[in-house]
């Protein structure tokens, strides 16, 4: 009997389960992306200031329920020494928020050399990407115009999927809703796919 | 206040939190400790145990703060013992001698084996890649691969380089596990 209710109550309150992964290049604005979508996400989540975010080497992980599905984050470390342990992650993802800094063009190329030795992977095919342009806060940044054809010259890399330059500021949070509501539209879209991961909780 | 517990000022006055120091015997955990942590907390506040032949628990409270410190490996017979103390930890500071490629295999089992401990499922965890100041010292990569750490998917988790004899790098892992248990507080 217990184990009849308590398999009723797993199925009532069972939440299926996708995994983002985090990526971009150091310095872009990831973990303070990923702080900004916690606190925007999670009652009385008690968010780490800005200030105090440091380069990450290693793992960030988030927990996100929305739209009746749960969002876990994995948030990696962008430096160059660290690119190479992203490709672990590929296999399990349901999608990739791709973040780069706005405000630095004379790392932009440097971002689009990472950028593209991710999405070449064949782990990642078909998977959706967000592609953010962070930092919109800063004076003379590079808006969606200026990012988006340099990322759609990888458009073979890139195949078919969904797809998505974001203007954002992980900072003060604008934009941070609308992508994580997108990115949920495509994880779902593409859940036939990509299965999620039931919540084994 | 003592040397990097300052750190912890902002988690002072809330409950108790446990932290523990672990590693293969020789990786620098006791350098840390004394050295490090804790240089001005008065010798009476360090307190040895030893409830069962050959488990020797290293103990330093400040405040609210307390950490533990024993060596893994080893022995089997005394692991038993350990669980004791896995109850309500709130960050695990794995300490690696960056330097010995020999044992580090070793050091991965045991770190492995760790955390599956039910207990520790919510403990943060902070990898020392420690002796950085030897020739031939493993890169934070090398480290990450070789003790699998791309395998934790359910854990926050942030490896430092640190030379606990010239007390470099501990700043920055003790700032940054005080802000991770800020959240936790
Ligand atoms: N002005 C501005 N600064 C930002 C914004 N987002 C992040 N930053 C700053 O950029 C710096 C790097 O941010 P992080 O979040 O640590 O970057 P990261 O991508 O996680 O870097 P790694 O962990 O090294 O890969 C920090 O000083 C942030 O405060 C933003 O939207 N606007
Ligand atoms: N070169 C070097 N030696 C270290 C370092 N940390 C600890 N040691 C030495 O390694 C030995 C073992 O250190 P100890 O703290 O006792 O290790 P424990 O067994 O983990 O407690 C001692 O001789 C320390 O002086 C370090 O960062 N660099
Ligand atoms: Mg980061
Ligand atoms: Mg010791």
């Amino acid at each position: 009997m217990f184990t009849l209710l308590y398999g009723l109550w797993k199925w009532i309150f069972r939440k299926d389960e996708y995994f983002i992964l985090i990526l971009g290049l150091d310095n872009a604005g990831k973990t303070t992306y990923l702080e900004q979508t916690k606190t925007r996400f999670t009652k009385n989540y008690k968010a780490l200031p800005p200030n105090k975010v440091t380069a990450t080497v290693g793992l960030n992980i988030g927990k996100v329920d929305t739209l009746g599905v749960r969002l876990n984050f994995w948030d990696l470390g962008g430096q160059e020494e660290l690119q190479s342990l992203w490709d672990k992650y590929y296999a399990e993802c349901h999608a990739i928020i791709y973040v780069i800094d706005a405000s630095d063009r004379s790392r932009l190329a440097e971002s689009k050399a990472a950028f593209d030795q991710m999405i070449k992977s064949e782990h990642l095919i078909g998977v959706p990407l967000l592609i953010l342009a962070n930092k919109q806060d800063i004076p003379d940044c590079m808006g969606v115009r200026e990012v988006k054809p340099v990322f759609a010259d990888s458009g073979d890399l890139i195949g078919r999927r969904d797809c998505l330059v974001m203007p954002i500021c992980a900072l003060n949070g604008e934009g941070v809703e609308e992508s994580i509501q997108w990115l949920t539209d495509c994880v779902l879209r593409n859940s036939t796919i990509r299965p999620p991961k039931e919540d084994k909780e | 206040m003592g040397g990097l517990l300052s750190y912890f000022k902002s988690l002072f006055g809330s409950r108790e939190m446990r932290i523990l120091i672990l590693g293969l015997d020789g990786a620098g955990k006791t350098t840390i400790l004394y050295r490090q942590v804790s240089p001005e907390i008065l010798v009476g506040e360090v307190v040895t145990t030893i409830p069962t032949i050959g488990f020797n628990v290293e103990q330093v409270t400040y405040k609210n703060l307390k950490f533990q410190v024993w060596d893994l490996g080893g022995q089997t017979s005394i692991r038993p013992y350990w669980r004791c103390y896995y109850s309500n930890t709130d960050a695990v500071i794995y300490v690696v001698d960056s330097a010995d490629r020999d044992r580090i295999g070793i050091s991965k089992q045991e770190l492995v084996s760790m955390l599956e401990e039910e207990e520790l499922r919510g403990a943060v965890l902070v990898v020392l890649a420690n002796k950085q100041d030897l020739s031939g010292a493993m890169s934070v990569a090398e480290v990450h691969q070789a003790l699998g750490l791309d395998a934790l998917r359910a854990r926050t988790f942030q490896i430092f380089k640190t030379s606990a004899t010239k007390g470099e790098g501990l700043d920055t892992a003790m700032e940054w596990l005080a802000n991770a248990l800020t959240n936790k507080k």
